[in-house]
This record gives C-alpha cells, structure tokens and sequence, in this order.
C-alpha cells in the first residue's frame, strides 16, 4: 500500500490518474475498512493538505465550497450559516467534534450514502459537483451524481473539488431538520431540507429534499404547485403529504418502514416552515449541540 | 468521623489522566497474542475440525482446541458450558462438547506473535457443522417437538429451573375482589456496555502458579472456576484484578479467563516462558457475553375497591439463553420483586428459567429485580388508575412495614423503610403540586424547542431489592487488618488492609479504607491497603447484589476488633484476621412453603416527570427523584453517583437501548446501533434523596444501594407516559417508533 501526501490538485490528480483514490478525513473510508465493509485502496492520495480545496468563496452570483471544506468549518462559516444556512444545520448534526474536524462536504457528497446529512440541503439549493481530471473540469446536477447506496456516476479519475451553488435570492432562507435517536454520535433515522423564497408573504419558489427515504437523496416533485400561495400551515401541510407520497423507505434495525413514511411528512413540514421562518428574515440559530447550549451565541459565527 | 465525607477516590487521578492501567493496557517482555475464535453457530454439531495450516502460518506458537481443555465445563452456579467446542475432547465432563448452542461459544484459542498472525491462522481453521435446529426463543424451546438443549441436565427439559410461591388462598382473593388488574409485559434484554472491553493477561508466577491479570467482580470465584477447567487445584491458580472500567454484572461470568490460563498452560507445558494476552473488540464484547434476560410476565392482582391488595397471580419466563450463567438465581429474585414490596396475603407466583439458542441472560444490575418491578409497579399504577387512587396513596395503603409478613409467607426482616422512602420521594417531587404546563421541548438537536406537539405526564414507581445472594448461599467474606506503629508506642499510627473486594468502578476501595478508618479510629491516610489478588487476601464474595459494602464492612469491624485484641496483647505488628459469616438464608421451598430466602433488603422509590412529541414519538425526561434508604452514607458523592449512574443508565433501558436478536444472533452489536444514552439524552436533572434509617445488620447501620436506583425508572417513565396521553405500554424500549405505533393506534396522534 502507499500513501501519497499531496499539497496542491495538481498531485492529487496526477496520482489518482496512476490508480490512486483520495482520502481526506477518512472518516467513512477507515470506519469502514475496520469494521470490514470495504477494502481500503492499495494506493491513496490524501487531500487534506490541499489548500485550494478548503476554501468557501463567492463570485459573480455562485458560491463554492472547496470539496475539503471541513463541517466544522462549514458549520461556522459566515457565507454558509447566512446564505446557505440549511447547510450549516447538517453540517452541525454530523458524528461528533472528532468527526466534524476532519470530515469535508466533498467525502460526504462522493461516499454517496442516501442518509448523509449534508445531501438535502445541497439538492434543494441547486448544488452542482465539480468533477475534476487533469484534462478539465465537468460539473454534474446530484441527481446526476448519486445513482443508489454508495454509488456515485463520477469516473475513478474524477476528484470532487467543489460544490457549486447559485446565490440565492433576496428573501430566500433554508433549513435542514433531522430526526434522530440520541443528540449526538447519530445518523439520520430520515431527514429533509427545505429552501423557501418569498414574496411578501407568498412562495415564490419552494424545494424540499428528503434524508434516508429512497436510494438516495431524493428531491420532492411537484411543489411548483405551491408557488404564490401564502407560506402558511396548508401549504407545509400540502409539502408533508407530497414527501409521504414520494418516499420510498424500507423497515431496518434502525426503524420500520411506516414510521419512516410518517415521520417524513413531518420532517418536511418542519423543515419548510423553518425555512419560511428563515426567508422571513428572523433567525433560528444553527444547531451546534443545541442540547447543551454550546454555539447558540452569533459572535461564534465568523 | 470518617463516614459521610464525599473523600475522593484514590484511583480517580490516574484514571482521569490515562496513567492508570487496566488488564488490556499491560504489556510485558516478549507477550504473545491470544486470539478466541468464535463458532458463528447459533445451533450446530461439530464434524469435523482441522488446525493443521493455521498452525502453519508464520508466527504461530500453537493453536488449541477442545481436546486441549482438561475439565471441558464452566459455570458460576454449575457447569453446563464448554470451554471449547470440538469433535474430540477429554471424558471428563457431561457438558456435550460437540455442540454449539450460541454463536458466541468458543471454537479454538490461536496464540501467536501478532494479532495479524493469530487472524491469518483463524481463517485457515477448517471446520464443518451440521446444522441442528434452531431454538430462538422462549416459545420456540416451550414447543412440544424442541430440541433438547442441554440432554445433560436433570430437567430433561429446556423449561429447567421453576420457583413456586404458594400462599394463602388466591382463589377466594379473587373471588373477594371489587377489581382486578392485568397485564402480560414483555421484557427486553439489556447490554451492559461497560467502557472497559473484557481482556486478560496470563503468566506463571514466580510460585509457579498460573495467573491471570484480569478484570471481573469475584476473584476468588474466577479462580476456582479457571482451577476446575483446567483441572488444577485452587492454590495452583491466581488471580488479580487490575482496575475495572465498570462491570454491572457482566463480568461476573468467565470470558476471556479461562481460554488465557489454557493458553498459558500449553505454553508452559511446551517449554515456552512467555506471557499471553488477549483483549476482545467492542462487537466481541456485546455479541460474547451474557446480557440482561428478557422475558414475559403474566399476571392478575384481585384488589378491594380501597385499592387494598388481596392476591397476586403471576407467572413468567426469562430466556436464559443458551447456557445458565446465573439464571437460576435471577429467576430467584424476579420471582420475590414481581408482586413488588406490598403485603401480598394471598399469592400464586410460577417462575422458569429457559433454555433457547439465543445470547446468555445473566447478572446485570438488578438481578432479575427490574424485570419484576416493571411488572409490579405497571400493575400498582393500573391499579392506582383503576381505583381512582393517587399512585402514591395506594402504594401507602399496601406498602411493607416492618413487622409485615412478606412474600414467602415469612417476617420481613427488621429495618422496613419503604413507608418513609416512599414519603420522602413524594414530597421531594411535590407530587401532590399539579403538573406544570408543558414545557418546551426540543425531541432532537436540528429544531429549537417548541410545545406545538407536546405532552407532559408525571410517574412514580418504587422498589425492594434483596442485599446478598440469599437462598440458602453459604455467604461469607474475609478481611485481614494489620496495625503497625514505631516501637514501644502505645497506640498504632497505621494499618495495613488486606480485602479481594472488586472495585468495579464504583468506588468500593475508598469506601472499604473509609470504613477501615473508622473502624480502626485512625486516619484515612493512614490506611495501607491491598486489593484483589488471591495471594494476599482472603474471599469477599463478589461485587454485586449490593452486597459488597455491607459484608465487607461487618468483615472490616470483626478484623479491625481482632487486631485491636491482638495490639492490648502486646503484638507488634497486631494482625487481625475476621470471616464475616451473615445470617443464615434459605432456598425457596420446592413446594411454595414458607422460607427466608434474605436477611436485609435496601427500599427506594423514584418520580419522574417527562414530555413527549407526540408527532414524532420522542420523550424528554426534566426531572428525576429518587429517594432511597441507604442505611449509612459511607462516602456522600460516590453514593449519590450511584443513584445517578443508576439512574441514566435505566433512562437506557427504558427507553433507546435496543438489543436485537434475530434467530440467535445479536444483529446490533455496536454502539452506533445500539444506543446508550449520551450526555444529551440524559433526564434533565436527578434529585437524590438519601435517608438513613439503619439497617440493623448493616455494618455501622449501612444498606446494600447500588442496584435499587435502576429498578421503579422504567415503569415510572411508563406510567408518566400514560398520564401524558392515557396509554399503557407493556413493553420497552420506549423508542420513538414504538411510541408513535401506539399513539397512531388510539386517539392521541395528531
């Protein structure tokens, strides 16, 4: 086995030309490896080294994340928590501290598992991956990218090196809300992402995209329909049923299949009416370990 | 004078920093590795069995089997398991050696230079089986063409152990009856997810002897049983205990004990000195020893319309699993909790252990008691409903006093506290206060906390716990005091303690030096004492049955007398050697008779006060109080970390912690999905409330505490539960699923 330590994308693209895999927090790959459900690769490149991917910037109406972008990072980010704060909200459930420091938005979105948490928030904010080899630069919708469990339609020699998003609107807010077991160490039981804009009172557009419920993350069809209606309990109510309809879950040690299906519809109505709440412009602060009050203060937030 | 202060434990430095070592962090000159190799077969007969290429592979020093094993059975109350499985074995045990009963039994022992070397050759072992069918469940052993699990035990049956209590006339306590309440309540299993994996080192001393550096609750008991297995005498053997990373029970039996002296045994005999270590992984741990049994209870009480209690019916089965561990004496102490710490005049209780091919039940914390108190306090709490009583009133009106004729048909003994626990709990609760508004609760991180789904309920639950092993167990415990001072004084200015006392993690080594202060009228530090190895101490049963303080401290009183006899008669230094021997208990009588199956019981009752989401099915426990009689308060912080400790880890128990056994195997044997509780999830706040009404048996009038604390949380979480949305719930944990099944079949759901 070798590891190659790379400092900038030009190695990371060589090596992974000559067979090598990217590792970056290791965080699914290792766990993985020790609890004997993957092999881990004869050749690695690790990427955490690589500066140029662990930027967040704006420019000319988009918004990129560099693909090694830890949580932690994310969670705290000042363009994240006030633009894409759905992001900030998932990014601030995953694992734990230890994981949240070496875990990027990159190894999340490419390990391609339908209950990772920053997937929604991605989706109903119009994400786009960008797939890099050393001959250029492709970028895929994610639903495009995630094609089942852990499977991604990005070539071997394909490095994630960001996530490309539109600005959103005026008066747009977004929310990510999670249904778990315990408050921390966990993964999602379901979960959904809502991005909302409004006008005045009334949607002028609305997403929502559903945790651990299909395949892969999935986004809600259909809410078109809910377009210049008041944002109000109908119309989160008329989200919920639409994300009931439209799951897809399975019974497993985790939680049976009926629970899934009812719980969703609930998470989906949360979701959208807190991301009204945040395209209203008052705030619902990110949840850095709400439960014990830690992060709860916007001077945290840089 | 030194009772009562919260002193600081003496290990509590070292633990903290990571200086302390536990068996699994000793490393000594040229260690090998020893690697158990599991038989993945839940129920299959072994025909074939070839070591021959693991013993190949490079590093290897040998690899051993069932043949290798002198007296091929263990066991802590009888031997019905084999140390290894395998075709071929000595004829020196009735245990049918050729059969798998559980996916965990142990199929060969690999000692090798690495563990790397010791996995490559547990791969290449060839061996092959003959499925036999599967007895997953209760049901399933109970069913007329089951297989017979265990052919070796008198029974002839895998119903093998029953308990009768027959008292009164139950028939005309119904036929008498205004009401009667029932239920049959489904119990579910519990693991004890100590930190501390099970791990051993073993060496030959410089005596010869074979020892073991391990972690466990009863050092001599693990010696006599590594003696036994390998057919060695118990001076041949020693043990010590290194520090423990919590217990609970689960490491009372033989895990990794027996298979490392057996590694150090045929090292020895082939000439090899080196020491050999083996240390299990958490899924080893969860999937290889015993848990918390499940089981179900039927039962029906006849009640005046008063509330009084005129009789109880109960009967229950626990799953023993596939080898005994201590079921049988668990199944002792479900037996007397089931119709709870009531006068009972008339009662028909039927208990039986049973033999399936699931995960072993055995101790945990409670010992059989929190199975029995949820069943009798969900009925106390039915009744409560039903009469239209105030729970706490109707446990007033039936609770024992002393003088009350208990259970078995014989006098409590003296020292009943359970009127002025449950009094303390009550006013501690403000229970007759009405429940405050629903408070917001946040049921998972990603939302602020809201009262939109919200429901508030309010519970109370309490119980009795036996302190010892009772039923006729021949208990003892020894302690040796030595007192030293420089020449020609008059009085010692310090004393050596020796005691095998396990301190599991709960503090019992500062306890035992604060009791031998007192006894001995010198200072704390001035106590030089030894723990836990059988060279230097004497036996002091085991940590569990919230027996250790208790016996230790009369055995610590009678030694500290002996000594100061021996000082007034001049001897320098004045060793006291003292045998604590309790007063005498007896079985239960096979036919239902009277008996004292105990000679002190510790008293508890616990409040709780809870919101659920009725959406989504999540609860958020505030406030917990807990009020119990500990006799004596030996050292204040580490008695209240017991009530919490307790406490947090029922809050598992009753509502996230999920063991699931499908067809034998345990499916979840991680901690990412089997959930304990994290500091997030934990009640709100718990409230101890310590009495000390004396035992007068205890030694300086303390109680037996660290089990009574776990036993009324779950059924008082259920109980507030149905006061939150007027269910019931007959079985747990109370997961979100669970809930919101139930609130989705009746009219609460939204």
């Amino acid at each position: 086995m070798t590891l190659t330590i790379a400092t900038s994308l030009d190695e990371v693209l060589s090596a992974m030309a000559n067979g090598a895999r990217p590792i970056a927090g290791g965080t699914d790959l290792v766990v993985g490896a020790r609890q004997g459900k993957v092999t881990l690769p004869a050749d690695l490149v690790a990427i955490d080294r690589v500066t140029e991917l662990a930027t967040v910037a704006t420019n000319d109406g988009t918004i990129r994340i560099g693909a090694g972008v830890t949580h932690a990072d994310l969670l705290t980010n000042d363009i994240v928590v006030r633009q894409l704060t759905s992001i900030a909200d998932a990014a601030a459930l995953v694992g734990s501290p230890a994981t949240r420091n070496v875990g990027t938005i990159g190894g999340n979105v490419m390990n391609g598992s339908p209950a990772m948490d920053t997937g929604a928030p991605l989706m109903v904010l119009g994400a786009n991956a960008a797939l890099t080899t050393p001959s250029g630069t492709r970028e895929v919708a994610l639903a495009d990218l995630w094609t089942g469990p852990g499977q991604t339609s990005a070539n071997a020699d394909e490095l994630c090196t960001a996530l490309v998003l539109p600005q959103p609107p005026q008066s747009s807010g977004s929310a990510y809300v999670r249904l778990e077991y315990r408050r921390a160490m966990e993964i999602a039981v379901v979960g959904a992402a809502a991005a909302v804009t409004l006008d005045g009172d009334s949607i002028s557009s609305v997403k929502v995209a559903l945790t651990a419920v299909a395949p892969t993350i999935i986004e809600v069809d259909g809410l078109n329909s809910l377009v210049g209606s008041p944002a109000n309990d109908k119309a989160f109510e008329a989200i919920a049923e639409a994300a009931r309809q439209q799951a897809r879950p399975i019974s497993d040690l985790r939680a049976s299949e009926r629970y899934r299906r009812h719980t969703i519809g609930v998470m989906a109505r949360r979701a959208a009416h807190a991301a009204s709440v945040r395209a209203s412009g008052q705030t619902i602060e990110v949840p850095v370990n709400r439960a014990f009050g830690i992060g709860e203060n916007p001077e945290n937030i840089r | 004078m030194s009772l009562g202060p919260s002193i600081p434990k003496p290990d509590a430095h070292g633990k903290v920093t990571g200086d302390t070592n536990y068996a699994g962090d000793i490393d000594r000159d040229g260690q090998l590795v020893a690697k158990v190799l599991f038989t993945n077969e839940p129920h299959a007969r072994i025909t074939r069995l070839d070591t021959a290429a693991a013993e190949l592979v490079a590093g290897v020093v040998c690899v051993l089997t069932a043949a290798d094993v002198p007296v091929n059975e263990y066991g802590l109350t009888m031997f019905d398991q084999p140390v290894l499985i395998g075709p071929t074995s000595t004829a020196r045990s009735e245990v049918p050696h050729d059969v798998s009963r559980w996916e965990a039994d142990h199929l060969a022992i690999v000692v090798a230079e690495t563990s790397a070397a010791a996995d490559r050759a547990a791969a290449l072992i060839e061996v092959e089986w003959e499925q036999l069918a599967l007895v997953p469940d209760i049901d399933a052993a109970m069913a007329t063409d089951a297989p017979l699990l265990h052919p070796e035990h008198p029974a002839q049956s895998n119903v093998y152990h029953h308990l009768v209590i027959r008292k009164g006339d139950v028939a005309a306590a119904f036929a008498e009856a205004d009401l009667v309440v029932e239920g049959t309540y489904e119990l579910p299993y519990q693991e004890h997810a100590y930190l501390q994996t099970e791990a051993a080192l073993g060496y030959v001393d410089d005596e010869g002897r074979i020892t073991i550096e391990t972690a466990g609750q009863w050092t001599h008991e693990d010696r006599e049983q590594i003696a036994h297995a390998l057919g060695l005498d118990d001076e041949q053997v020693r043990v010590i205990y290194r520090a423990i990373g919590g217990a609970f029970g689960g490491k009372e039996d033989m895990s990794l004990q027996i298979v490392v002296a057996l590694a150090v045994v045929a090292l020895r005999d082939r000439g090899i000195d080196r020491p050999v270590k083996a240390v299990w992984n958490r899924e080893e741990s969860i999937v290889g020893h015993h848990k918390r049994h499940r089981g179900r209870i039927t039962t029906r009480w006849a009640a005046r319309a008063d509330g009084t209690i005129l009789g109880v019916e109960a009967t229950g089965h626990l799953d023993a699993g596939s080898y005994n561990y201590t079921s049988n004496k668990v199944l002792g102490n479900l037996h007397l909790t089931v119709a709870g710490p009531y006068e009972i005049p008339n009662a028909h209780i039927d208990s039986y252990a049973v033999y399936t091919n699931a995960v072993p039940g055995g101790a945990f914390r409670g010992f059989g008691g929190p199975q029995g108190c949820f069943v009798s306090e969900s009925q106390m709490n039915k009744l409560a409903e039903a009469t239209g009583l105030d729970p706490v009133d109707v446990r007033r009106r039936n609770t024992l006093r002393d003088g009350s004729i208990g259970i078995t048909g014989t006098e409590m003994p003296a020292g009943v506290s359970l009127p002025e626990v449950i009094d303390a709990c009550a006013d501690a609760a403000a229970w007759t206060d009405p429940l405050p508004s629903p408070q917001p609760i946040a049921a998972f991180a990603s939302l602020p906390p809201s009262t939109s789904t919200v429901r508030r309920g309010r519970g109370f639950a309490c119980a009795y716990k036996n302190i010892g092993f009772s039923f006729g167990y021949p208990e003892r415990s020894d302690a040796e005091i030595v007192l030293t001072g420089p020449d020609g004084a008059d009085e010692p200015d310090g004393a050596q303690l020796f005691l095998a006392g396990a301190d599991v993690g709960q503090g019992a080594h500062t306890a035992f030096v604060q009791m031998a202060a007192e006894a001995t009228g010198l200072p704390f530090d001035a106590i030089d004492a030894e723990f836990s190895d059988t060279a230097s101490s004497g036996d002091s049963g085991s940590a569990s049955a919230s027996r250790l303080s208790w016996m230790t401290g009369n055995a610590i009183l009678g030694a500290a007398e002996e000594a100061d006899k021996a000082w007034r008669d001049g001897a320098r230094p004045a060793r006291g050697q003292f045998r604590y021997t309790p007063p005498p208990t007896e079985p239960l009588d096979p036919d239902g008779a009277p008996s004292v199956p105990n000679f002190a019981y510790g008293y508890v009752a616990e409040a709780v006060d809870l919101s659920v989401d009725v959406e989504t099915g999540h609860i958020v426990v505030h406030d917990v109080v807990c009020a119990i009689d500990v006799g004596r308060i030996i050292n204040h912080d580490l008695v209240v970390g017991q009530v919490e400790g307790a406490v947090i880890q029922a809050h598992g128990y009753a509502l996230s912690e999920n063991l699931q056994v499908v067809d034998a195997r345990v499916m979840n044997p991680r901690f990412s999905g089997y959930l304990i509780p994290g500091i997030g999830d934990v009640p709100d706040q718990v409230r101890s409330v310590l009495l000390e009404v004396p035992d007068p048996r205890g030694p300086f009038g303390v109680r037996g505490m660290a089990e009574m604390p776990l036993m009324p949380y779950a059924p008082a979480i259920t109980a507030a539960l149905h006061d939150a949305t007027g269910l019931w719930f007959h079985e747990f944990p109370l997961t979100p699923g669970r809930v919101r099944a139930a609130l989705r079949a009746s009219t609460v759901s939204r």
